[in-house]
């Protein structure tokens, strides 16, 4: 017993078994495939219909109404396999190209030839979507089983992650649903005899299914279809906020940096200057980093755009290629500069010098900033602020200079600054140190010191620094302001930053202390020595704990919680 | 040099002639053509001639008319138009042309 299949060729009805119709539709696919001209095929193909369907109606009779294998193979031998026509009609075709193109004609045939490995999902050995048995096809591994279980373990570390990718896998590989497409899963040439072994086990594949209940596969089938529907919508949602997200990122980029060109520029101009070498570089970096942040987003987007309106991400050779030379130009051009600049810090240098000063009148030395009227003055406009940076008409600050106490040999005080700046060698970095701009005013008991590090114009911004080194001699006192960073390296002990600030810092016994400041030490002292262990046995808690005086056990047991204290009186 | 291809190449040439020569008979239909040059042993393949066919009917060589069948599908029934037969002794030409070129070949060697 076989099943039938109704058909019409050339608009008279066939009945045709099915493992018949299965090689005529092939042969008739297979047919179409060879034609390449598109205008000459349909009237080809029909011309052939009514040839297939006169030889059938003269071989078919009253005892014999269906059409079998046997006519089909009758046709194919009668019509000619694919190959065999192949022959002839690109030859007549050929012979047309020689006039007008004389070259070029010899590649489209060898290509039809050549069987090419094309990824498709299985829908055969599938357990899910087939997209495994899909790669195990392509990449030639015949054992599926072991990539499945690598692919659980995956899921599993990379918790669930993966599930997105085969989803993506899924929505994006396409199914292998025709005999042709199978083939090229297989890497196989697609021709009539490959067809027609495909077909057979594909048929004896069906016939062994016919015998198992098909229903359970039904169901697997259809919530397969219904997962992946879900799924193709949630992504397909994924890609719109994805899509409107970069969008806004974007736009806020262009926006902020389209503003920031009218409102901002002149001012940041200045501080550019501080760090490149001209105006033009940071134009050329500034647009460089754009492109290196706008590329993926927009090529984020595109791929979104067309995953929203085809359910397929298709990468599109040129621009995929324009996007991915352009940001890597960007980069390029963003690490140049990077390196230009680092280049710039190479070399440290440190320049010191002794300033001579008057000794205060009393036993105190105030050290206070620059009085800021007097800078006011001198920086009459102040051009921009950003931060702790500040450019005035005269030159640029920026940081704090530091204040560093040392016990003075003698019994007076003695002043030194210490300047330091960076450069592309050591020449370099001892011309910017020149353009350091200190100042010191000096009062009845005060020193007023540049508080923070100031740069003449045209200086670059190289790491510049200013330290003080106050000499104190023993006995006498200095009040330090908080304007400036104060170096503790010289004192006796650690003191707290705030509290050295509001009180006098003297030299007794040749070390520099603060005698009204909280001991910090101290409190770390007592914090260091303190002791607590804690045991947990089976049926009792032990808390000892003990520091410089006191040494206190709890114990809880079941029934008694003991506590020992015992002073120690050392 | 393969064979096989050498003949094919020779077939294919004389072959368009050869369905203008049928036709040139009278009005028929691939099956008819088919017999012909099958009995002639210049075609081996069926498929082969309706390519042949729809181009040498686009070219405006041939045209057709459908005629009713009793026994089959309606049929497709090819003449030479003007230029067809234009186009045929052309052919016809050239075609004696060489062959008494080849027949003198073939004979001084022979």
């Amino acid at each position: 017993m076989k099943r039938t299949i109704n058909i019409h060729l050339g608009g008279m009805p066939f009945i045709i078994d099915e493992e018949a119709f299965d090689k005529l539709s092939n042969y008739i696919q297979s047919l179409k495939n060879r034609f390449t001209n598109e205008q000459e095929r349909s009237e080809i193909m029909s011309d052939i219909e009514y040839r297939m369907a006169e030889v059938f109606s003269k071989r078919l009779d009253k005892n014999r109404q269906v059409v079998d294998m046997e006519d089909v193979d009758f046709i194919i031998f009668q019509l000619g396999k694919p190959e065999e026509i192949v022959g002839d009609v690109t030859v007549t075709e050929n012979e047309n190209q020689q006039q007008s193109q004389p070259a070029s004609n010899q590649s489209e045939t060898t290509a039809s030839k050549n069987s090419t490995k094309k990824l498709f999902r299985d829908p055969e050995s599938k357990i899910l979507g087939g997209v495994i048995a899909g790669f195990c096809h392509y990449f030639g591994i015949k054992e599926a089983l072991w990539i499945r279980l690598a692919f659980v373990v995956l899921l599993w570390f990379s918790f669930g992650t993966f599930l997105l990718v085969y989803l993506v896998f899924w929505l994006v590989i396409p199914e292998a649903k025709t005999y042709a497409d199978k083939l090229q899963m297989k890497g196989e040439p697609v021709n009539l005899d490959t067809i027609e072994k495909e077909v057979k086990e594909t048929l004896s594949r069906a016939t062994d299914a016919i015998n198992k209940p098909l229903r359970d596969n039904d169901l697997i089938a259809k919530l397969g279809t219904l997962i992946l529907m879900i799924a193709k919508g949630f992504l397909k949602f994924v890609a719109i906020i994805v899509f409107i997200i970069s969008l806004f990122i974007l736009f806020g980029i262009l926006v902020s940096a389209a503003g920031f060109s009218v409102i901002g520029l002149p001012k940041f101009a200045v501080f550019t200057q501080l760090i490149f070498n001209s105006h033009t570089y940071y134009i050329i970096s500034a647009i460089a980093l754009f492109v290196v942040i706008g590329v993926p987003l927009f090529f984020l987007m595109y791929l979104c755009a067309t995953f929203i309106a085809s359910s397929k991400v298709v990468f599109h050779k040129k621009i995929s290629i324009t996007a991915a030379s352009l940001w890597v130009l960007a980069l390029a051009i963003i690490f140049y500069f990077s390196i230009s600049i680092a280049n710039n810090f190479k070399s440290d240098e440190s320049q010191t010098e002794k300033l001579s000063m008057l000794q205060p009148a009393g036993n105190v030395l105030y050290v206070n900033p620059i009085d800021s009227v007097q800078l006011s003055e001198r920086y009459t406009e102040v051009e921009a602020f950003l931060g702790d940076i500040m450019v005035t008409e005269n030159g640029f600050l920026f940081g704090r200079s530091t204040v560093k106490l040392a016990v003075s040999e003698d019994s007076l005080f003695h002043l030194e600054q210490t300047l330091s700046a960076s450069g592309r060698n050591r020449l370099d970095a001892r011309k910017q140190i020149n353009l350091i701009h200190t100042r010191f005013i000096q009062g009845d008991s005060s020193l007023e010191l540049s508080e923070r590090v100031e740069v003449f114009k045209n200086a670059k911004f190289r790491n510049q620094d200013v330290v003080y080194t106050l000499y104190v001699p023993q006995g006498k006192s200095v009040k330090i302001n908080s304007s400036f960073n104060l170096d503790m390296v010289n004192f006796e002990k650690e003191f707290d930053e705030e509290d050295l600030s509001s009180n006098l810092i003297s030299v007794e016994n040749g070390k520099l202390t603060c005698a009204k400041c909280n001991d910090v030490e101290e409190d770390t002292d007592t914090m260091e020595d303190e002791e607590i262990v804690q045991i947990i046995n089976k049926d009792s808690v032990v808390i000892k704990s003990s520091d410089k005086n006191e040494k206190v056990n709890i114990k809880i047991g079941k029934k008694v919680i003991k506590i020992e204290s015992n002073k120690n009186d050392k | 040099m393969d064979i096989e291809n050498s003949k094919a190449q020779m077939r294919k040439g004389v072959l368009e002639f050869c369905i203008l020569s049928v036709l040139s008979g009278g009005e028929k239909y691939p099956s008819d053509i088919i017999d012909e040059l099958k009995e002639a042993q210049l075609l081996i393949v069926e498929g082969t001639l309706y390519p042949l066919l729809t181009r040498l009917k686009n070219e405006g060589l041939l045209t057709y008319r459908w005629v009713e069948s009793s026994s089959g599908p309606p049929r497709k029934y090819f003449t030479l138009t003007d230029s067809g037969k234009n186009f045929l002794s052309e052919l016809e030409k050239a075609y004696n042309q060489l062959s008494e070129a080849v027949k003198k070949i073939l004979n001084k060697t022979l």
